[in-house]
């Protein structure tokens, strides 16, 4: 076996490969929830045998709405604080610490529910958009620690760090923009 | 992702059977599957639902996930992030070896994948094929007589799926990897590892689907619709997992491929000179970006369904499985563009070079194909014109499908634009070519039938459906990759395949192709239904005869392959560095191609399809300086 050493490439390819990157990645982030936009709409439209709501009355009144105004607020916080952190690494840190906040009140507030998934063509779509959200958010906030850790130990230059804030921000924001949807739908259409 | 800043002393190479490579994915996929049923199994217990049940589907899809992750972490994908994630220096290598085990591992060399993708996926075709055997000798008679009508039914599903599955692949996956660098004057893809990724979710969910045989497979054919999917046992969980691993695979190579055309075209590669398979690449990625996604979501709510207790596509709690055949056609109708686009681009890239005159029209190809992307998202409820829909719908659907036709219609001018008064050489590729273009006329043509409500509503569930969509995907795709197979694969492996067995190949699939899926169209209007291991006694004569020639066809197939091992095992005659005397770019390179493609990046500085013309510019220089003069 031999080898051949990679050539050096100029630093602005990369880039440039990571922003389109990143716009292909949220077009694909979004068309995934667009599945569960089209679910929620569809069956709630169709109410089958009256059970979209579990068939039960009062339904509407989510039981843990506290808890989605406070992740919907992490979320679009965290959103804000990452735009910035290509500047500034603290503000990274604060964009990650929000994002983990997020998701633990998710987690919390699946355990306050007081509905399980099998409760009708609602909590079928809440806890589908929801639980898949969470783990994107997982996956994405893991993608920031990445970054904001390579950063503080030196391992990659200002202009690196820069051009991955840049992308992991747009992702992050579409998942802000896809949180926020969630929330108008989830809670206040239902 | 360069590694000019990053050793290389981080790189683990353990040597030998040891290290990150495909026997120690194979073990820890294998192990990670009882762990993950084991810890389902644990999780599990004490649910109502599953309770009563003879089957956990929990234990089931928690030891796909975990064997995915063996699987992954075996091949070292999780090598780069986890030190990334511990803020540690990632262990990039500052080099590429040349040696034949980079074809059983991790490899960020987009050629190797490409070679990968050859091989790996056509080793799935064949099992396709081998079903496609077992299901023609089943309709040799009338009556259930070689398999049980529920294994009949299995048999198909399985069939169709791993054809589905597969063809995803076919095309994009090797030629897209191996030459969209090439062609576009690029040393690499966008995103190298994402590229192996790509390739290694493919074997994986290959093996995933064959796993469902051990569960006596699954009985709602490669559509998996709802409700029956619900209901299925847990070859059903082999389905979905697999086809999720499939539309993982799919968006990320899309994405992939759209990033590497968008960002990395060598200087002077304008539009208006970006060759025609590039084009074809760049349309079906948007499709593979776009559409993958929501299928991937889709057998998500499945998923759940079955394990978690959701009600997504059940009527009875909620649901409707009209949500899923929404939202799975949604990805499936482009999907069957995600399938034909690459083959538009490499007939259209072969042509001229055969026909030794310009690409005719080629602004009108680059039209057709980004008109059929925009509308393919605009058809998919021709899929549901007997399923009930409102039929106020039916007009807007029937429409927009029949309106598809026009852009397809636009590639099959500027075929005739560009053979009207050529200098035609008929070499095999040119051969399949052509016959792609036969096949594909006579599968559009069909497909009108479909896309008509009247005639839909007589023919869908039938054997016509069977027709059409054989003389699109396998006479129009697989016929393309042949010839896209016998025209580049010379340059990606420096061996020049037999000359007299490849025309043997071309004419027997040929003939045996059409006298396998023609008489299926009279099949169909006789009323023989699909997934139906039974038929009507006066049909048995007009099945034999099919069934004959789907064995010959068969027997075609293996003479590719004989010709395939003979070629590049036994025979290796070197091949010629521009046998085809093609203006193309990867053609400037010589055979086989060095590991980082060019020395210095090409200046483009002329058109690929200027065959003919005179006085036209080379396709581009090596010489940065002489292309500026020229300028």
């Amino acid at each position: 076996m031999t080898s051949v050493p990679i050539p050096v490439e100029p630093p602005e390819l990369e880039a440039r490969v990571l922003r389109v990157g990143s716009y292909l990645l949220s077009a694909a982030v979004a068309f995934f929830f667009v599945a569960f936009l089209f679910a929620f709409f569809y069956l709630r439209a169709l109410d089958n045998n009256g059970l979209w709501g579990g068939g039960k009355r009062g339904h509407h009144v989510h039981p843990a709405s506290t808890a989605g105004i406070v992740i919907l607020v992490c979320v679009l916080a965290s959103v804000a604080l990452a735009r910035r952190a290509g500047t500034a690494l603290a503000a990274g840190w604060g964009a990650l610490a929000l994002g983990l906040a997020a998701v633990g009140v998710q987690c919390w507030q699946y355990a306050a529910l007081g509905f399980g998934p099998g409760d009708g063509g609602y909590a079928s779509v809440y806890l589908g958009w929801t639980a898949f959200f969470t783990l994107f958010a997982l996956g994405a906030l893991l993608w920031l620690e990445a970054i904001l850790a390579s950063a503080r130990r030196g391992h990659a230059g200002p202009v690196r760090v820069e051009a991955e804030i840049a992308s992991f921000s747009l992702v992050w924001t579409m998942l802000g923009f896809v949180e926020l949807v969630a929330f108008c739908l989830l809670y206040l259409v239902q | 992702m360069t590694a000019t800043a990053l050793p290389a002393a981080s790189r683990r190479r353990l040597g030998g059977w040891i290290g990150f490579n495909l026997l120690t994915a194979i073990a820890l996929g294998i192990g990670g599957f009882f762990l993950g049923a084991y810890i389902g199994g644990v999780l599990a217990a004490g649910k109502d639902y599953l309770v009563g049940t003879d089957q956990n589907d929990i234990g089931v899809f928690m030891g796909f996930l975990f064997a995915t992750v063996g699987w992954l972490a075996g091949l070292g994908f999780f090598n780069y992030p986890v030190r990334r994630l511990a803020g540690r220096p990632a262990s990039l290598p500052l080099e590429e070896s040349t040696g034949v085990s980079r074809f059983f591992r991790l490899s960020t060399d987009h050629k190797v994948v490409g070679i990968q993708y050859f091989f790996g996926v056509g080793a799935f075709f064949l099992v396709g094929g081998l079903n496609a055997m077992l299901i023609r000798t089943e309709l040799l008679t009338p009556n259930e007589r070689f398999v049980p009508a529920g294994q009949y039914l299995s048999l198909v599903g399985l069939h169709g799926t791993m054809m589905i599955m597969m063809t995803s692949a076919f095309i994009l996956g090797p030629f897209g990897n191996y030459l969209v660098p090439l062609m576009i004057g690029s040393r690499r893809m966008a995103f190298p590892r994402v590229e192996s990724l790509t390739f290694w979710l493919t074997p994986l969910a290959g093996l995933v689907l064959l796993s469902a045989i051990a569960w006596n497979g699954f009985p709602t054919g490669w559509t998996g619709y709802a409700p029956l999917a619900d209901e299925a046992r847990a070859g059903m969980d082999a389905y979905i997992w697999s086809f999720m691993l499939i539309g993982l695979s799919i968006t990320l190579n899309g994405l992939n491929l759209l990033t590497t055309i968008l960002t990395m075209r060598a200087p002077g590669l304008t539009w208006g000179r970006l060759p025609i398979f590039v084009w074809g690449a760049l349309s079906t990625s948007v499709l593979m970006v776009l559409a993958a996604p929501v299928l991937i979501a889709t057998l998500l709510m499945e998923l759940t369904d079955r394990s978690a207790n959701t009600s997504f596509y059940l009527a009875s709690g909620g649901g409707s499985p009209y949500l899923y055949e929404n939202l799975f056609w949604f990805f499936g109708h482009p999907e069957v563009y995600i399938l034909a686009l690459p083959g538009f681009g490499i007939v259209l890239e072969i042509l001229p070079v055969f026909a030794r005159k310009p690409l005719w029209g080629y602004r009108l190809a680059v039209a057709g194909m980004l008109g059929v992307t925009f509308l393919s998202f605009f058809v998919w409820q021709h899929h549901l014109f007997v399923s009930g829909i409102n039929s106020t719908l039916r007009p807007f659907y029937m429409l927009t499908t029949e309106l598809i036709s026009i852009p397809t219609g636009f590639i099959f001018l500027n075929a005739i634009g560009t053979l009207w008064q050529g200098r035609i050489r008929f070499t095999v590729p040119m051969l399949f070519a052509l016959a792609f273009f036969f096949n594909f006329l006579i599968g559009g043509l069909s497909g009108i039938f479909l896309s008509d409500v009247p005639s839909d509503v007589t023919t869908h569930g039938s054997f016509f459906v069977i027709a059409h969509f054989h003389y699109t995907i396998m006479g129009g795709l697989v016929f393309a990759f042949f010839a896209a197979t016998y025209y580049w694969l010379p340059k990606m492996t420096g061996i020049a395949l037999n000359e007299r067995l490849a025309r043997i190949q071309f004419w027997t699939a040929f003939v045996f192709f059409n006298l396998t899926f023609f008489p299926l169209f009279a099949a169909g209007f006789l009323d023989m239904p699909r997934r139906v291991s039974t038929y009507a006694p006066s049909l048995q004569t007009l099945n034999d005869f099919v069934s004959a020639s789907a064995f010959a066809l068969g027997g075609s197939m293996l003479l590719f392959l004989g010709n395939l091992i003979w070629s590049l095992a036994f025979a290796r005659v070197p091949a010629a560095e521009n046998p085809w005397r093609s203006r193309g770019l990867e053609w400037q390179l010589p055979t086989p191609v060095p590991v980082h493609n060019f020395d210095r990046i090409p200046v483009i500085t002329g058109s690929p399809y200027d065959y003919g013309v005179e006085g036209a510019a080379p396709v581009a220089t090596f010489d940065a300086a002489a292309a500026a003069a020229t300028a």
